[in-house]
């Protein structure tokens, strides 16, 4: 209670006293106001000059508005400029009361009346002021007032006293008899001049110094900003740049300079003017920093690369410039004497040394910055650039990472230009520096790109990427990945490669984000689409089903529905791919495809052998789509039927259409030797010739000489005139032979050895086989007399004698022409030698890669793989290989070797499917038949499926005994014995024996020495005297009616 | 007949002194504080044999007492000098200096007035392909304490080195280099040396990337980025990277290479 009334009592005595105080005031003030009036004019001037100069100026202030009051109407002119003085003052006085209004109406006032001596100081006042109180336009008018120079009356005024007070000064000088280079000091005493200033005469005496045209500009191009006119403050901005030592001054009118540069869009004048930072400090200031970045940024979006990538760099990064400043800050703490040097962190104190040492910065007196209301601030006693510079660094510190950005851009604007490597390693800094952030992982993109085209850095990338996708499965950026190394392989062919990455792509984490499913779409039909370059028709047929199913009305339905269709053309499934392909056609009547499916339907109808129909649709691309790069092929096939029709012009002139519309040589090729067969049927030789001749004419070194020249020896075989076809073969290869790239005298070798086997008599060939020893002994080329050595081996049959005998000659293939290395693969097969399989292959990739003779050599070193195990290097030669060869007859090996590597590798369902394709293949007719038969029984009896297996193995030996020397057949006996066996079947496997020992194709082989074995002497010899008897046994029977069927 | 003989022997004395009217004049200036007017004799490697202005005696100085030199030369304008620098007007700027520096070419280990004139010599020297010149004014020069001037002595030398095959050599000069900047330079002049085209710009980008502002060797590095994408077989990179060197260092000899070789490669496509 007691302390409620004493705080109460408090509160009431505390409360009078200020009401106390304020009346006083009150009576003081009138008391006051009462006493001025009774004054004259000159002693209210005494009296406010008094209190002024005792720094009163609060109590100057009645006085001095009294006395312009009482001056207001006077026109005496000692009055005017009395009061002219008295307003300046009020004026200034009002500043330091922080009344700004008050201020300006009396510097105003004091601008507009004359006489004005204090004009230039009170138009800068007035510029300050006006800007302080947010008045910008007034303040706008005023500073370009200013700043364009005194008025001419005040001028005139001000020279003219400047001409009386000097002319007064030299008369008191004469007066005193002042010596020159002397003058008086303010305690009247002669003293010397100090040096320097004797001879200086001010240009304009009258103008504002730098210092004041610094404070102006400054507040010109402030208020410019303030009224978003950015542009008009650029000139103010530049002339403090230009002028100013306050680098924190100099930092933010560069800042405004570059921001009204980038409005204005002048993106010359700032790619001209920003490279003179380079040089200087500012650019350690962190609002040059982010005006840089603004700029370069503008630059960017302007497309303007090369301007922005300058700019880019010079942007520093984050903690660069917090370093640097915290080095200024604590140099500004030691200046102000805030701090003693053992208080600075010992991590500044080095670079403290640096950059004190001819110090680049310039301190304000800490004083001019303080005032009473600072002086209540925890921070009074810090100088006003220190408070500046701790508000700027922290505004940096809370400011986003820009350093990222900046490297990422950089890299951007190199990639853009074509500089890949610098945009390589850009963006790597990028990801390494944050690989999980959606910047980090666009460069890590960016960077497989970079790497990838136009660098084709395919082993730096493939690191990357596959460890990227080991350690990635989810979101968008491994597809992204995938999707790269895709279209890379794609681009190379490297067809293999693309469905190494499928694992991947089955790993990748399902999502239903649309953009990523577009993505996993888009890498599921690269698949197929690489599927299909593979030739691996059923595996494209059921991915481009896949894309189908599982990504319904993609971006890729269109191509997938052409694909698919296709696929099963090659399949020669024609029944099914015709609708397909009528299907696409009626859905995308303009569709990219449009052309090559109206295509692919007539080649169904004419597979189909619906000619007619085939015709029509041929008809309907040739009149339809004369630019397509399927119509040469139409064309040709439209000319196949007017061939089978016996209409032969038409047919000739549909050649000839494809010939003359031919995109690639192949289109050409086949039209031109069509042609010819076509003639051939009317005997019109010279016509072939002509034609022959035209196209080798064409393309030159390009052409296929072998085929031309086989047409040109073939018609005149036909003509009768064996001996100048023999002669042009041989002139050729005489010609040619020497040269180891011409790969046409190869193909002729084989003709003329053709010839000789079929049209040339004994003595005739003799004399050829007598010509081409004159050539060996004739010849330093060792390539030519290594290819006719090969020509003669193949005349005389002895190839493998003479591949055996190379392989011991030839340590070095160098000079070994296709048909040689054909020989030597041969024997090396046909011995079992691998060892030279790899340097085989080799040679014919790096030198005659698309020959015909490198056939061997692909079989040759695939079995090398297979035999030593190295099933997935095998798998790629196979791919390579059937990316050459197809479903050739002789490449039949690679199908069945894929098969037979499926079955090591227990892939069972791959085996079936893969050994099936050969028996859908009708290439394939033959010992593959057998072989792929053979290997079907064994992919079943390695599934466990001994019963399946008995049946094929049975169909071997049932349908195919005689192929291969009844190898086949052989082996399939005592496989199927062997199930049989397993199934329990002892009777039926012993029945089999007894057969095997029979069938007269076999039983003399060594594998029959297996059935003798089981059987037992007793019974084997007792078949011996059977079949000795002329006696045959059901099974032979029923074998001999199956093969009959 | 005495004075006949007094003349012959102070000729004599002078001629075995190795002293000439020719001899440069400088002011030196010790590190004790004190300075002399001298004709510069000889550099003695250790020591200089000097002959005070006003003496007929030479005398000789050890170098680690001489804090600098002023050298007496020649007038030549420096600003235009180095306008025709860097204008790649190379042969112009070794007229003109020749006659101001080559007799002193001997003292450049020491600071003096000529220093800078000296190491611009010597750049102008390699680039006009005066590669012989230029690698003796940096094995003169390389001694200064000057650690600007040292560096690009140094560079100097070990690009001269390079362009005569003497790779073991510009190994070495690169051991000599701390400065970063121009360590990873030289190791890049160093890959292309040794044929390494792909591995050189990675060493220069790694200089773009981390020392974007150091205008000593970012010119030259840009420069060697085009060269490199020519060893490289990619001329439109080539091109690119010269047209940038060109913009971004207009105005210097660096901007006038990168010229000559964007236009040389334009008119050869």
């Amino acid at each position: 209670m007691t302390q409620n009334r004493r705080i109460y009592g408090g509160r009431g005595l505390r409360s009078n006293r200020v009401i106390w105080t304020l009346f006083f005031a009150l009576i003081f003030s009138l008391a006051g106001q009462a006493q001025i009036e009774k004054m004259s004019a000159d002693e209210i001037l005494k009296e406010a000059n008094l209190l002024l100069m005792e720094g009163q100026a609060v109590d100057a202030i009645p006085y001095l508005e009294n006395y312009l009051e009482r001056a207001k109407d006077s026109e005496d002119a000692r009055v005017l400029s009395m009061a002219q003085d008295v307003r300046f003052k009020l004026g200034t006085v009002y500043i330091q009361q922080k009344n700004l209004f008050a201020a300006n109406t009396q510097l105003e006032t004091y601008t507009q009346l004359r006489p004005a001596p204090k004009w230039n100081e009170a138009m800068k006042l007035l510029s300050t002021g006006l800007f302080e109180v947010g008045d910008f336009e007034a303040c706008v008018r005023v500073t370009t007032n200013a700043l364009s120079g005194l008025p001419a009356d005040v001028r005139a005024k001000l020279e003219g006293d400047a001409a009386e007070a000097a002319e007064e000064e030299a008369k008191r000088i004469e007066r005193k008899d002042i010596p020159y280079g002397y003058i008086e000091n303010e305690y009247g005493e002669l003293v010397k001049k100090p040096k320097g200033t004797e001879d200086v005469v001010d240009a304009d005496p009258f103008a504002y110094t730098v210092a004041d045209l610094l404070v102006l500009n400054m507040t010109l191009g402030n208020a410019y900003i303030e009224l978003g006119s950015d542009e008009l403050a650029l000139v103010p901005f530049t002339y403090v740049i230009e002028h100013t030592d306050n680098s924190i001054h100099k930092g933010y009118a560069i800042m405004q300079v570059v921001n009204g540069l980038i409005e204005k869009k002048d993106f010359e004048e700032l790619t001209q003017w920003i490279p003179k930072l380079y040089r200087t400090d500012a650019r350690y200031d962190i609002r040059v920093n982010m005006a840089l970045l603004n700029a370069a940024m503008a630059l960017f979006e302007a497309k303007e690369y090369d301007s922005a990538l300058p700019l880019y760099r010079m942007i520093l990064p984050r903690e660069e410039l917090i370093n640097y400043q915290s080095v200024r800050m604590w140099e500004m703490k030691l200046e102000a004497e805030m701090i003693t040097p053992d208080q600075v962190p010992v991590e500044y104190r080095s670079q403290m040394d640096e950059t004190l040492f001819g110090k680049k910065y310039s301190l304000v007196p800490v004083e001019e910055f303080w005032s009473e209301q600072e002086r209540d601030d925890p921070d009074y006693n810090k100088p006003k650039e220190l408070l500046e510079l701790e508000a700027l660094v922290e505004a940096l510190r809370n400011l986003p990472p820009y350093e990222q950005e900046v490297l990422y851009r950089s890299a951007y604007l190199y990639d853009d230009v074509d500089r890949p490597w610098e945009a390589v390693r850009f963006f790597d800094r990028v990801h390494q520096a944050a690989p999980e952030s959606l910047i980090g992982k666009r460069s890590f993109y960016e960077l497989i790109r970079v790497l990838l085209d136009p660098l084709e850095q395919r082993a730096e990338a493939e690191e990357r990427g596959f460890a990227y996708l080991d350690a990635n499965n989810a979101g968008m950026t491994p597809r992204q990945i995938a999707y790269l190394l895709t279209g890379f392989y794609q681009k190379h062919d490297l067809m293999p490669d693309i469905k190494t990455l499928l694992p991947y792509l089955e790993g990748f984490e399902p999502t239903s984000d649309p953009s990523i499913r577009k993505y996993d779409c888009e890498l599921y039909y690269m698949q197929a689409v690489a599927d299909l370059v593979m030739l691996e028709y059923k595996v494209a047929l059921a991915a481009f089903q896949k894309v189908l199913d599982e990504f319904p009305q993609s971006h890729q339905q269109e191509g997938a529905t052409y694909w698919h269709a296709a696929t099963l053309m090659f399949l020669q499934e024609y029944e099914a791919a015709l609708p397909e392909l009528e299907a696409y056609v009626k859905v995308y009547p303009n569709g990219e495809w449009i052309a090559p499916a109206l295509f692919q339907s007539g080649t169904c109808l004419f597979g189909l052998e619906q000619y007619t129909n085939a015709f029509d649709r041929f008809t309907v691309v040739i009149d339809t789509y004369p630019d397509a790069k399927v119509f040469p092929d139409a064309c040709s096939l439209r000319g196949d039927i007017y061939g089978s029709w016996g209409e032969l012009d038409l047919a000739v002139a549909d050649y000839r259409q494809a010939i003359a519309s031919a995109h690639t040589h192949a289109q050409d090729k086949y039209a031109t030797f069509q042609m010819a067969a076509t003639f051939e049927l009317e005997n019109k030789f010279d016509q072939i010739l002509q034609v022959v001749n035209d196209y080798m004419d064409r393309h030159g070194d390009d052409a296929d000489i072998a085929e031309g020249i086989f047409w040109i020896g073939k018609t005149k075989v036909n003509q009768g005139l064996i001996d100048e076809a023999v002669q042009a073969y041989f002139d050729a290869i005489v010609q040619y032979g020497v040269d180891l790239e011409q790969g046409g005298v190869d193909s002729m070798i084989a003709e003329l050895v053709n010839l000789a086997r079929v049209k040339m008599t004994a003595t005739q060939r003799d004399q050829l086989k007598s010509d081409l020893f004159s050539v060996i002994s004739g010849s330093d080329s060792e390539t030519l007399q290594l290819r006719i050595r090969a020509m003669i081996a193949q005349m005389n049959g002895t190839e493998i004698e003479l591949g055996k005998q190379l392989i011991a000659e030839l340590p070095d293939l160098g000079n070994a022409a296709p048909p040689v290395l054909s020989v030597i693969a041969k024997a090396s097969f046909e011995l079992a030698d691998y060892s030279r399989a790899e340097e085989i292959l080799d040679v014919f990739s790096e030198k005659f890669a698309e020959s015909e003779f490198m056939r061997p050599a692909f079989r040759l070193r695939g079995v090398e793989l297979f035999l030593a195990g190295d099933y997935d290097e095998a798998l790629k030669l196979i791919a390579d290989a059937q990316a050459r060869y197809g479903t050739d007859y002789d490449a039949a090996w690679a199908q069945l070797m894929k098969g037979e590597i499926c079955i090591k590798q227990a892939r069972f369902d791959a085996a079936r499917s893969n050994l099936t394709a050969v028996l859908n293949e009708r290439n394939w007719r033959g010992v593959s038949y057998a072989e792929a038969t053979y290997l079907l029984g064994q992919a079943e009896e390695a599934a466990g499926n001994p019963l399946k297996a008995h049946g094929w193995y049975q169909r071997v030996y049932v349908q195919y005994k005689g192929y291969d020397q009844g190898k086949w057949a052989a082996d399939a006996y005592l496989g199927s014995a062997r199930c049989l066996n397993q199934l329990g079947l002892t009777n039926d496997a012993r029945n089999t024996w007894r057969a095997m020992l029979f069938d007269k194709y076999v039983n003399t082989l060594p594998q029959a020495d297996q059935a003798k074995q089981a059987l037992g002497e007793e019974e084997t010899l007792e078949i011996s005297q059977m079949i000795a008897a002329g006696m045959k046994t059901n099974i032979a029977v029923t074998v001999e009616q199956k093969e009959g069927e | 007949m005495k004075r006949i003989f007094l003349f012959w022997i102070a000729g004599v004395l002078l001629a075995s002194s190795g002293f000439s009217a020719e001899n440069p004049k400088a002011e030196l200036y010790k590190k004790d504080g004190g300075a002399w007017r001298v004709f510069l004799i000889k550099n003695g490697g250790d020591e200089f044999t000097i002959r005070l202005d006003k003496s007929k005696v030479n005398r000789t100085i050890p170098v680690d007492e001489i804090e600098r030199m002023n050298i007496q030369h020649p007038e030549y304008d420096e600003a235009l000098i180095q306008q025709r620098f860097n204008a790649a007007d190379y042969a112009s700027v070794i007229t003109a200096l020749e006659p101001v520096v080559a007799p002193v070419a001997d003292y450049m280990g020491v600071p003096n007035n000529l220093q800078d004139a000296f190491g611009l010599l010597m750049n102008a020297y390699y680039w006009n392909g005066d590669r012989a010149k230029a690698r003796a004014a940096a094995l003169k020069l390389k001694i200064t304490q000057d650690q600007a001037l040292k560096l690009s002595a140094l560079n100097i030398q070990a690009l001269t080195s390079l362009a005569t095959g003497n790779l073991t050599d510009a190994e070495a000069v690169l051991g000599e280099i701390s400065d970063p900047a121009a360590k990873l330079y030289l190791r890049a002049c160093l890959q292309q040396a040794n044929q390494q085209p792909e591995t050189a710009i990675q060493t220069a980008v790694e200089l773009i990337a981390n020392h974007p502002n150091d205008m000593l060797w970012m010119p030259l590095t840009e420069l060697l980025c085009a060269n490199l994408y020519l060893d490289m077989g990619r001329t439109n990179s080539a091109i690119a990277t010269a047209r940038q060197t060109e913009k971004f260092y207009a105005g210097t000899s660096i901007g006038k290479e990168a010229q000559a070789l964007r236009e040389t490669l334009e008119k050869s496509e």
